[in-house]
């Protein structure tokens, strides 16, 4: 599983690191962190939450 | 006939509480005749429609919450008064709760409360569906995440509601709205000490926010402080006004009170219509950091703008026959409702919210073939330019 991510459309809403503190952070700038852009499968279910919770569509799964 | 005489509308004082008991065919007015209003009272302007609404709040550069999010009462430390990065990061410290997975763990939580009140409810000749369910689950939920003792609960419940009547307006921040706030300081106090003392190892809320830390930051006291004051504000009344605005729309509605019944899995369709339908929130404020212009007006820098949320959900331009309830709704094809806002600062406690309706009208129709008003019996109304809804719900359930 594979985070596909979209940095032109983040505005840092931070929605995706409510729906999935394992997976998103940030950096000390203020910009996104993507703590683990391959994610185990147990993590599937927390990054759909994350891909549903961004308001701006940043964030999508590859296979 | 309709009223249409735009005079009826002069002078409006959108703080005032009784301008938005049954505000409909005033917010109709505004949103066909007058989408921008400035309320000379208060010096703060109004929006109505759906898509200025949107605008505003997706344009985070020009119109922020630091400078307060309602109408000239100053912020707090709290995150809903935070702007950019500062509240993107306070919000990621403090919705470690509310994670859509730590949500569907509380639903079997949240359905035996439910299911409680519900059987308390059927074991009464006459019940107030407000105190009965609507009030009570919301505030059960809240006190059981943040670890409130049982014998406080009543206490917080009655200096919360006070707390509200405060977010009308400078004219309502009176005497006894001022006393609530320090007994609810009090009593944060206390809870945050019992928590030291422990070693802060507990799951309650308090205890992950005084354990979060995210890149070596964590909230300091008064932002702690205010998040708490936040999630009771934010979360009990809210959520008891779309509980019980609901059941009142279905009692009146019995055909699609049954239609719940029959098939169930038109529910979550249902809720959302409620919580369009109910609003709870009459508005959040945004200042401007320009000026800007709206329908042929400007809006100064460093004035307030209101967003009228419940006039966004009734917007004609939007909504096919916006006034009517109607379970049945295409959200997809018409728009998504507003009562939770839009942008970085969307109601964190949504899910929850969504799902304590769901709860509540999953039990209901399941074990109540049909609730109504006793004779002689009136519902009543919160009056108030923040938070609206029922404040008593007299009922007689006929059990299925
Ligand atoms: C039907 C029930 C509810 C409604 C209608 C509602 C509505 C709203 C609205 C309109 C906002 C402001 C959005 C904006 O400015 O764009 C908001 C923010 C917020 N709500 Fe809710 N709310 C509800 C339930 C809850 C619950 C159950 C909780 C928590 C337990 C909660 C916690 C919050 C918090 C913490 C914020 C501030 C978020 C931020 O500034 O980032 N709300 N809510
Ligand atoms: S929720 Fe979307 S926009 Fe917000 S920080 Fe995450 S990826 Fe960016």
């Amino acid at each position: 599983m594979k985070i596909i991510f979209d940095r032109d459309k983040c505005k840092l809403h931070a929605q995706c690191r409510g729906a999935a503190p394992e997976l998103f952070s940030f950096a000390p700038n203020g910009t996104l962190v993507i703590l683990d852009e391959n994610p185990p499968e147990e993590l599937r279910e927390a990054l759909q939450d994350a891909v549903d919770a961004c308001p701006e569509q940043a964030i999508s799964i590859g296979d | 006939m309709e009223n249409k005489c735009p005079a009826k509308f002069h002078n409006v004082d959108f703080c005032a509480p009784a301008t938005h008991d049954n505000p409909y065919e005033m917010y109709d007015h505004f949103l066909e005749h007058e989408p921008l209003y400035f309320d000379e009272k208060n010096g703060v302007w109004e929006v109505f429609r759906y898509d200025d609404i949107v605008t505003i709040e997706r344009d985070t550069e020009t119109f922020i919450n630091g400078e307060g999010a309602r109408p000239n009462i100053p912020p707090d430390p709290g995150m809903i008064y935070q702007d950019g990065e500062q509240h993107s990061k306070q919000r990621a410290l403090v919705s470690s709760g509310f994670t859509p997975r730590q949500m569907r763990k509380m639903e079997d939580r949240a359905r035996e409360i439910v299911t409680e009140l519900v059987d308390i409810m059927l074991h009464k000749d006459e019940v107030d569906i407000v105190e009965d369910l609507a009030a009570a689950l919301p505030m059960r939920l809240i006190a059981d995440m943040l670890g409130i003792p049982e014998e406080k609960r009543a206490s917080v419940q009655q200096w919360i509601n006070q707390i509200m009547i405060g977010g009308c307006g400078p004219d309502y921040v009176t005497d006894e709205v001022n006393d609530a706030f320090e007994n609810f300081c009090m009593h944060h106090e206390e809870m945050y000490q019992d928590r030291i003392s422990a070693g802060c190892k507990g799951s309650d809320l308090l205890t992950i926010w005084i354990n979060a830390e995210l890149n070596g930051e964590k909230l300091d006291e008064s932002q702690l402080l205010f998040e708490h004051v936040l999630l009771n504000v934010g979360g009990a009344e809210t959520t008891r006004s779309a509980i019980a605005g609901g059941l009142e729309r279905l009692s009146e509605d019995p055909k699609q009170y049954h239609a719940l019944y029959e098939d169930s899995s038109l529910i979550p369709n249902a809720v959302e219509e409620i919580i369009r339908w109910v609003c709870p929130f009459v508005n959040m404020y945004r200042t401007a950091t320009r000026d800007y212009e709206m329908h042929g007006k400007v809006i100064k820098e460093g004035q307030m703008v209101g967003l009228t949320y419940p006039a966004a959900n009734r917007d004609p331009r939007k909504y096919k026959d916006p006034h009517t309830f109607n379970i049945f709704r295409d959200f997809s094809k018409e728009a998504k409702h507003l009562s939770f806002g839009l942008g970085p600062h969307f109601c964190l406690g949504a899910s929850l919210a969504r799902l304590e309706v769901r709860l509540s009208l999953e039990e209901m129709t399941a074990r109540v073939k049909s609730l109504r008003i006793p004779e002689g019996k009136e519902l009543e109304y919160v009056s108030s330019s923040f938070t609206r809804g029922l404040k008593k719900f007299p009922a007689i359930l006929e059990a299925r």
